[in-house]
């Protein structure tokens, strides 16, 4: 097991230069260039500013200087904040990305769990039907358009929840619900499928034939082992997350990473986009590397195969 | 053993999920409770408001800020030597007086003495020097500010030279006619006389920095709410980038007895839809509308339009060979029709507009709107029959029978509407013309346009000062916003003539002339409309003052009477 | 069981007779002989959901190609005097509760207010007038084709990739999943973005940028299905019957895969109209004049509350095609894949 997480990890550092190299050159051969309001700027103020930011170096020295700054975690400053670190912006950003991100997780996970269970235990039920209904739906419906419609329902007409803003718990339940519908049918959809497959297997079956009450057959064997595979659908899960979050947060006025990663972009914000980018991608080779660990501790067979290798 | 794992697992999770909402949640709203208001004795209504904000603010440095958001939010907290009033008339800020002028060697010397009870945030005086700081900085190469160019259009001696590279004077910022006589007086030489130096002086760039305390800092002045100081009506409470700011009343600000407010917050909003649906619930104060809300609040009471001195034309750049002929600009003139685009696509108070200096604007020295020369306009008797007539006779002149033009614009939601607009104007109107429409993000778009890589570009310009001069130098032969290859002398005449003649009525009349020139004669541009702005606003929201340039706004005078 | 055992005895010997051994007959095959496909049309058949969502995307492709020449409207004719009318149908207009009577949200008939009482716009007009109808087709088509087009390149290079990388196996497959290592450690909706900056916009490029990586699922799952069937017996017997590399894998190989291919292709397709919808929603996506499904409802989405009608239509058609290829994926994977149905 070491050796395997050992392994994975140095894979894992190479990637994110890999990815770090990528994004920077991909930087380069972007148009524009990055400074506010230029039509009230001469040219030698152009290229004053060109010189402030080191935009007028040589691309190999700057790609030194970049990755070198990388590796003291310095991510450079915001073109369009003057003279911000990067990383002081990702710091103030990243807290409601994480809590939304993370709560739409855990209820979207544990909602679409039940779903998915109820659904396989009461096969061909009217439950059975009425998730996968949902689950298509969450599946199919984009998650600006939920959202729009329950700001429009909920906020305006009903005035049950707060439009929009970032100001306490009853501020993140919309977001969290437009976020998390997605997870929910995920999950609640590959929970049945996992769950069916499991009731089908010998040992379900022996192990009702030995006299289980079938409420112990369920919880110990059947939810246990058809829970199992759902950790490998974790990471893009979580990756999905980040997508839902890029509108979600505009829509809501959510001060968090995904609106600041958007609104870098519209405004050429190049340190910005460079360092969210790489942001985003550590997580995700993060959260991959940790769905692989956990799923080598709870399923032997991916443990024992690693160390061979 | 597989038990303990899960147990393992489990608790990870909810531990990081403790910490998550523990650092997520919480601990905003903390100016809130304290806000009573026992000074203003009027009412018992919270002096409180809430605002949005379309765009998070980029800098705070009054050398460096090139944005509306910034310059709205350092007319709060900063004051120059003036401030705008509810008039937009320059009224005295930290200048104690009006100044003493002194004509000396054809330069104009202008003392002024500063306010004894001008202070920072600290407690600290606002000293000459810390203008002459401020000054100095936006002029040095190395601190360069993109509004440099503001101390020679102020008409400040050796403003230009200071920025001009190449002169012998470039870079020395010391040359500058500022200097600071002693703590409380500051002297400025000005070369040439303008009719708009006070207004100017109004501006951002024209704000003093605390020296001592920026020098302190460095490269943090400003950058947070805490590594700056305030000698405006209010200071930042809290400043969270991306979120919003707060407000609070400043309570060293020379003038605060006038302050009714104890605290303002403005939040980043940018989807219009949430900036109402939040208004509608009673979060905000005030909200700006798109075109579609319009038709939905229009009869409302707290719905009003105001008219802003801000123009948006077409560019026709003369490089093009068919665009050089006068009949072809003549014929996309009149073609456009702009009732429709002010009356239903825009529908928020815009004016359709033929004509260039914009109406409401200023007033010339016998009280009268610029405007009020050719009042609707020009070409306005004409419309599509002689817009065909003279698309027809302006092909035949080129001996073509299509044209294609390429039509750059921006790639914001409003521009691509009117974009599409104008393509389907053009195309079905003047037979063998086709329209490409080029949509580019700003910054590419100001590069094509500055590079004379289009046909027809979209324009828009607001005024820097209270003069038509800050519309009409833009097309000049060769100038920097020209970008459309015009060219013509007696427009170049009229326009230099005006800058420096001193006799104000002929000024009036010169400026006057080059618009005729401009328009009725050259035809160089499309005018298409003049913006509105729609907003819906609380009942008791009182005297929340707009202007027309330089910030946006003024809250220093805002009182709540619920 | 009891009573069949009490008749034993009655049994004689002239009820038997003797069994005709013949093996070859062994081999025949009762049945019509049911081939994997035909194997996998008849589950299909039996899955109402997937039949469901065939008849949707039959339809909806259907009025992509034909619904813009339905009416007597264009899609690019401007007409403000008659904008952001609501929906009006004849004959259903009679039916209030459908809301399609061009009654607005305020309830005005919007056509009466507006001087066109003797006028019909299925789907209402937009802010320029222009009939709703036909450019929510004209932008399915769109949607449509930059999701075909995505899929089928997911399809060429991930089918080729996987394959190439599983039959050849040791360092060629090293070398190439490592690449896709890197890859996927980007997460591909910021790749996708870059990408599209990068490029000019336009349909071409949202292609380019799905297409970036978005054959990586494809290559993975071909990978992992050669990597199972290559040790199987039937590929080692042509192997030594002498058939070439590109005969083993075009003729045993591919075949076999397709059924994954399938599934996996069915999945791409809602999965790029969602990515091409939001990028519009973003501001990266389609320009004027095209317009897709997804840069209709971008521009719809301010004035939703008010004009709902504007996203309304769009976004049931969008949500509708994703539903219907979602549907049908999960049938076919059901009907390739049988050990999962119950």
């Amino acid at each position: 097991m070491g050796r395997y997480i050992g392994g994975r990890v140095v894979s894992m550092v190479i990637t994110f230069l890999i990815i770090a190299s990528l994004t920077f050159f991909l930087m380069k051969l972007l148009p524009g260039t990055p400074f506010n309001n230029q039509e009230k700027l001469s040219d030698a103020q152009i290229v004053q500013l060109n010189e402030k930011y080191g935009l007028n170096d040589p691309v190999a020295v700057q790609y030194f200087t970049y990755m070198t700054n990388l590796f003291k975690g310095d991510l450079g400053v915001s073109f369009q904040q003057d003279g911000r670190q990067v990383s002081t912006i990702i710091g103030e950003r990243i807290g409601p990305s994480a809590y939304l991100g993370f709560q739409s997780l855990v209820v979207g996970t544990i909602l679409g769990l039940v779903l998915g269970i109820v659904a396989a235990l009461r096969h061909n039920s009217i439950w059975d039907y009425g998730t996968m209904v949902v689950a298509v739906l969450g599946i199919s419906i984009p998650s600006f358009v939920i959202a729009g419609l329950m700001q429009y329902w909920f906020g305006v007409k009903w005035q049950l929840l707060p439009v929009a803003y970032w100001d306490g718990f009853a501020y993140t339940i919309m977001p969290t619900i437009a976020i998390a519908s997605i997870v929910v049918a995920t999950i609640a959809r590959f929970m049945r499928t996992e769950m069916l497959e499991v009731l089908g297997q010998d040992y379900i079956v022996t192990a009702k034939a030995k006299g289980l009450s079938s409420t112990a057959v369920v919880i110990r064997h059947t939810i246990r082992n058809a829970s199992i595979p759902i950790i490998t659908i974790m990471g893009p899960l979580v990756v999905g997350l980040m997508t839902g979050t890029l509108v979600i947060e505009r829509i809501f006025v959510i001060p968090g990473l995904g609106e600041k990663f958007v609104n870098s972009i519209l405004t050429n914000d190049f340190p910005i986009i460079m360092g969210t980018t790489l942001f985003f991608s550590f997580l995700f080779i993060l959260v991959i590397l940790l769905v692989d660990i956990l799923y080598g501790i709870v399923d032997p067979r991916i443990r024992l195969a690693g160390g061979k290798e | 053993m597989k038990k303990s794992r899960w147990t393992l697992v489990l608790s990870l999770v909810l531990v990081l999920s403790m910490f998550l909402s523990a650092c997520g949640g919480g601990g905003s709203n903390e100016g809130n409770g304290n806000a009573g208001g026992d000074d203003s004795g009027s009412e018992s209504a919270k002096q409180e408001l809430n605002l949005t904000d379309s765009a998070e603010i980029p800098s705070m440095d009054t050398t460096q800020a090139t944005d509306t958001t910034s310059f709205k939010a350092m007319n709060q907290v900063f004051e120059g030597l003036y401030r705008l009033d509810k008039n937009n008339e320059p009224t005295l800020g930290v200048a104690a007086d009006e100044p003493e002028v002194e004509e000396k060697d054809g330069e104009t010397v202008y003392t002024f003495t500063l306010r004894e009870d001008a202070k920072w945030s600290d407690g600290s005086q606002v000293t000459a020097e810390d203008f002459i700081y401020a000054w100095h900085k936006a002029l040095h190469p190395d601190t360069l500010s993109p509004y440099a160019s503001m101390f020679g259009t102020a008409g400040i001696k050796n403003g230009n030279a200071i920025v001009t590279e190449g002169d012998p004077l470039y870079g020395k910022v010391e040359e500058l006619g500022a200097k600071a006589v002693d703590e409380k007086t500051l002297e400025l030489t000005v070369e040439s006389k303008t009719p708009y130096f006070k207004s100017l002086l109004t501006f951002a760039t024209f704000y003093p920095q605390p020296k001592g305390f920026a020098e302190e800092q460095g490269d943090k002045y400003a950058l947070e709410a805490d590594t700056m100081l305030y000698n405006g009506p209010f200071v930042f409470s809290e400043w969270n980038h991306g979120e919003g700011w707060n407000y609070k009343k400043n309570t060293e600000y020379w003038d605060a007895d006038v302050v009714s407010l104890e605290n303002i917050s403005v939040k980043v909003v940018q989807d219009v839809a949430t900036a109402v649906n939040l208004y509608e619930t009673g979060k905000i104060d005030r909200a700006g509308l798109s075109s579609d809300f319009v038709d939905q609040f229009q009869d409302r009471e707290d719905f009003s339009t105001i008219l802003e001195p801000t123009m948006f034309f077409l560019r026709m750049n003369q490089e093009n060979e068919a665009l050089a002929n006068k009949n072809v600009r003549k014929a996309l003139f009149l073609a456009y029709d702009r009732e429709g685009l002010v009356n239903v696509l825009l529908n928020n108070g815009s004016i359709a507009a033929k004509y260039f200096v914009p109406s409401d604007f200023v007033s010339g020295p016998n009280g009268d709107d610029f405007r009020d020369h050719a009042p609707d306009g020009f070409h306005a008797d004409m419309g599509e029959a002689e817009a065909k007539e003279a698309w027809a006779a302006g092909l035949e002149e080129l001996g073509m029978d299509s044209v294609e033009l390429e039509f750059l614009t921006t790639d914001s939601e409003l521009a691509s509407k009117i974009a599409e607009y104008a393509k389907e104007q053009y195309e079905s109107k003047l037979d063998g013309l086709t329209l490409t429409i080029n949509k580019q993000p700003w910054k590419q778009f100001l590069e094509l346009e500055d590079n004379g890589e289009f046909d027809i570009s979209t324009g828009g310009w607001g005024p820097d000062y209270p003069d038509p001069m800050t519309f009409l130098y833009m097309f000049e032969t060769d100038g920097a916003y020209n970008r459309m290859a015009y060219s013509s002398e007696k427009y170049d005449e009229l326009v230099s003539n005006a800058k420096t003649e001193t006799d104000a009525a002929k000024r009036w009349e010169m400026m006057q002339e080059a618009e005729t020139v401009l328009m009725e004669e050259d035809i160089a541009i499309v005018p298409t409309y003049q913006r509105g702005l729609a907003i819906l606003q609380k009942d008791y929201v009182k005297n929340y003052y707009v202007h027309p340039f330089g910030a946006d706004a003024s809250y220093k005078w805002i009182k709540i009477e619920k | 069981m009891s009573m069949q055992q009490e008749k034993l005895h009655d049994l004689t010997d002239d009820m038997f007779q003797p069994a005709n051994i013949d093996d070859s007959e062994n081999e025949l095959i009762a049945g019509e002989s049911t081939g994997f496909w035909k194997d996998a049309w008849r589950r299909l058949k039996k899955n109402p959901g997937a039949i469901i969502g065939l008849v949707i995307i039959f339809v909806i492709t259907f009025l992509a190609i034909f619904g813009p020449y339905m009416n007597e409207h264009d899609y690019r004719t401007q007409e403000l005097t008659r904008a952001k009318l609501p929906a009006k149908v004849p004959v259903l207009e009679n039916f209030d509760f459908l809301g399609v009577n061009g009654v607005d949200i305020r309830g005005v008939d919007q056509y009466e207010a507006k001087g066109y009482e003797d006028e019909y716009f299925w789907f209402g007009t937009d802010e320029f007038g222009r009939d709703q109808w036909t450019r929510v087709w004209q932008g399915t088509r769109i949607s449509l084709f930059i999701a075909a087009a995505a899929a089928f390149i997911d399809f060429v290079i991930g089918v080729a990739y996987g394959g190439i990388s599983a039959y050849y196996g040791g360092r060629v497959d090293n070398v190439l999943q490592r690449i896709i290592e890197v890859l996927v450690g980007i997460p591909n909706l910021i790749l996708i973005i870059l990408a599209i900056l990068i490029f000019e916009p336009g349909i071409f490029s949202i292609i380019v940028a799905l297409s970036l990586t978005g054959w990586v699922g494809m290559s993975r799952i071909v990978r992992g299905q050669v990597l199972k069937l290559k040790t199987q017996e039937f590929v080692l017997a042509s192997r030594t019957l002498g058939a070439t590399s590109g005969r083993v894998i075009g003729k045993h190989l591919i075949p076999n895969v397709l059924g994954q291919i399938i599934i996996t292709t069915m999945f791409t397709i809602p999965g790029a109209i969602f990515f091409e919808a939001f990028l519009s929603f973003i501001g990266l996506g389609i320009r004027p004049p095209e317009a897709s499904l997804g840069s209709i409802i971008n521009n719809g989405f301010s004035s939703l509350q008010i004009y709902p009608h504007l996203v309304l239509w769009p976004s049931i058609i969008i949500s509708l095609i994703m539903i219907a290829f979602n549907l049908v994926g999960d049938g076919l994977r059901d009907a390739f894949d049988p050990k999962l149905r119950k």
